[in-house]
């Protein structure tokens, strides 16, 4: 099944071959880029209320190496060549004030509709070195729990600019907390097969150069991969 | 049980003075930098920088944009190694060269200072340049390679390693500084005459050539030159090696660390030219009589040295106690 709208207007997906230009000019359109870029291996954690309905998400992001590095430089403060949780504490604070500007980068959307995410608190958010990595670990709240029975979900973790690549854990990229309804299964859309590139491209191949897309949406969503809940009818 | 009575008195006197001073100790204020966030504020993401607002922040935020961006060529070369994201990726980091050379840095002081001493020489200037910024790019390579390939260790390990030939250049740009200094004392090299001796343009009426004061020139100095500058290895291209090793595309990450050379040379080249001709410029105001251009030279080498030996000095002393800042 593949992320679709009924009146057509909304593209599918954005061909790779798009990827890199889009990605310069957000460098070009943005300048401040007053942060590294990073790389995120994620994994999203539906979270289920007793009844059934999705409560938010948790997000489990684990980045690379080079963020990582620049991430933890002085924060060794006990200098025991470790970095104990309470030590990474005070970045990990800071982000998550930071990352509610950017709604978190989460996107939820309920029968095409955008939902609104609650606030992290402060302390709502561990970072844990582990292994020689470092992982990031929240939970984002929906401020209207969702039935999945009632409507399509569709939930993605992208930025929008393109400069924390955002990718699914190849190993187990999703899992559930709490009790999905019966007969309901969470299921990750793949990356976009070179059918979904072509019907992109005959889509824009009808738009002109000018062709922006709708307001509520931006490129970036285009190509997020989706994580929905497929429920059976009964 | 009076003995007691003391002994726990005067274990909790003694508890209270341990404790007082480690009360501070324990609670350091963690400043978290802005390169350590994920993501900036919104607001300060968007608000652009203006180059008249600040050229080097200016200059630091396209050089970040441009790291982005070849992280993301990076990650596109993946599904396809060779296609038009390898020729962006160069072209990236060129980019990425000119902007870092253009930034702030000592070792385009340190250049500016040793040319302006000694050399008069545009082409030497810039064979300089291509030297250090050469050894710029192999110093990231090798540290790179060998810590994750013949070490197989830790990314970690790189900052390590990176921060040793850091304190270690440090050294040596201060060791080159002291260098300067024992040449502007040391006696006049006995060669005004000997080249130009039955030069008409050697009268008192002109400057002597700017040539005659470059004599300690030598291939030899000019690498050891450029490998104390370019020992530091320049953090962009440890990023960019260390980017791309996990997608398993390291050639890549090499090749445009060597692109980079090559933007960076073509700044410090421009420095370099700008320096030799400020220095012509100086030679010739200077002009009548070899006595103001010796004594040019004199403040010359005894400037520059100082101020390299206190720029080498400083940066070492600061490279020890802390851990390495990578810029």
């Amino acid at each position: 099944m593949k992320p679709s709208d009924s009146s057509g207007e909304r593209v599918r997906r954005m061909p790779r071959n798009y990827l890199l230009p889009m990605a310069l000019l957000a460098a070009l359109a943005a300048p401040a880029r007053a942060h590294p870029h990073a790389w995120v291996e994620m994994n999203t954690d539906l979270v289920f209320t007793p009844d059934g309905l999705i409560k938010g998400l948790g997000l489990i992001w684990v980045f690379d190496d080079g963020y990582a590095q620049a991430a933890l430089d002085g924060l060794d403060t006990n200098k025991d060549g470790d970095y104990s949780e309470a030590e990474i504490a005070p970045l990990t604070a800071e982000n998550i004030k930071n990352l509610k500007d950017y709604n978190y980068f989460a996107l939820v959307r309920f029968n095409n509709e955008k939902q609104l995410l609650g606030e992290v608190p402060p302390d709502g958010a561990k970072q844990i070195w582990k292994n020689g990595k470092l992982a990031l670990r929240f939970f984002v709240p929906l401020k209207t729990p969702l039935d999945p029975r009632k409507g399509e979900i569709v939930a993605k973790v992208y930025d929008p600019d393109y400069f924390i690549a955002f990718d699914y854990a190849q190993k187990e990229p999703f899992h559930i907390t709490g009790a999905p309804p019966r007969g309901c299964k969470p299921e990750l859309k793949p990356v976009p097969t070179e059918e979904d590139l072509q019907q992109t491209r005959d889509f824009l191949a009808t738009k002109g150069k000018d062709w922006t897309p709708p307001p509520d949406q931006d490129f970036g969503e285009m190509f997020a991969q989706a994580l929905t809940i497929a429920c059976a009818k009964s | 049980m009076n003995i007691l009575r003391i002994l726990i008195a005067i274990f909790v006197f003694a508890a209270c003075f341990v404790a007082m001073p480690r009360a501070d100790q324990l609670a350091p204020p963690v400043k978290i930098e802005k390169r350590q966030l994920l993501v900036p504020p919104k607001a300060e993401r968007d608000a652009p920088v203006a180059f008249f607002a600040g050229p080097m922040e200016w200059l630091r935020v396209k050089q970040q944009g441009f790291y982005g961006s070849m992280s993301a060529s990076l990650r596109q070369m993946k599904t396809e190694p060779f296609g038009a994201a390898a020729w962006t990726l160069m072209l990236l980091g060129f980019g990425y060269g000119v902007f870092h050379a253009a930034g702030p840095g000592h070792g385009k002081a340190v250049i500016s200072a040793w040319l302006l001493a000694t050399e008069s020489e545009l082409k030497r200037g810039v064979l300089i340049s291509f030297l250090s910024s050469i050894v710029q790019a192999l110093a990231a390579i090798v540290i790179v390679t060998v810590v994750l390939y013949v070490i197989g260790g830790a990314v970690t390990a790189t900052r390590a390693a990176a921060g040793i030939l850091e304190s270690v250049s440090f050294a040596l740009i201060g060791a080159l500084g002291l260098y300067l200094v024992w040449t502007a004392f040391r006696p006049a090299p006995k060669h005004d005459h000997d080249h130009h001796a039955h030069d008409e343009h050697c009268g008192h009426a002109h400057a002597p050539e700017p040539k005659a004061l470059s004599q300690d020139w030598s291939l030899a100095k000019a690498c050891s030159m450029a490998f104390a500058i370019g020992l530091r290895p320049c953090t962009g291209a440890i990023l960019v090696l260390l980017a791309a090793y996990p997608l398993g595309l390291y050639w890549a990450g090499v090749l445009s660390v060597f692109a980079m050379a090559a933007g960076t040379f073509l700044t410090v080249s421009l420095i370099a030219a700008l320096t030799v001709y400020s220095k012509h410029l100086a030679l010739r105001l200077a002009g009548s009589g070899g006595r103001a251009v010796r004594w040019l030279d004199f403040s010359l080498r005894f400037g520059a040295g100082i101020l390299v030996t206190f720029l080498g000095g400083a940066l070492f002393w600061a490279s020890l106690g802390t851990n390495p800042v990578p810029g």
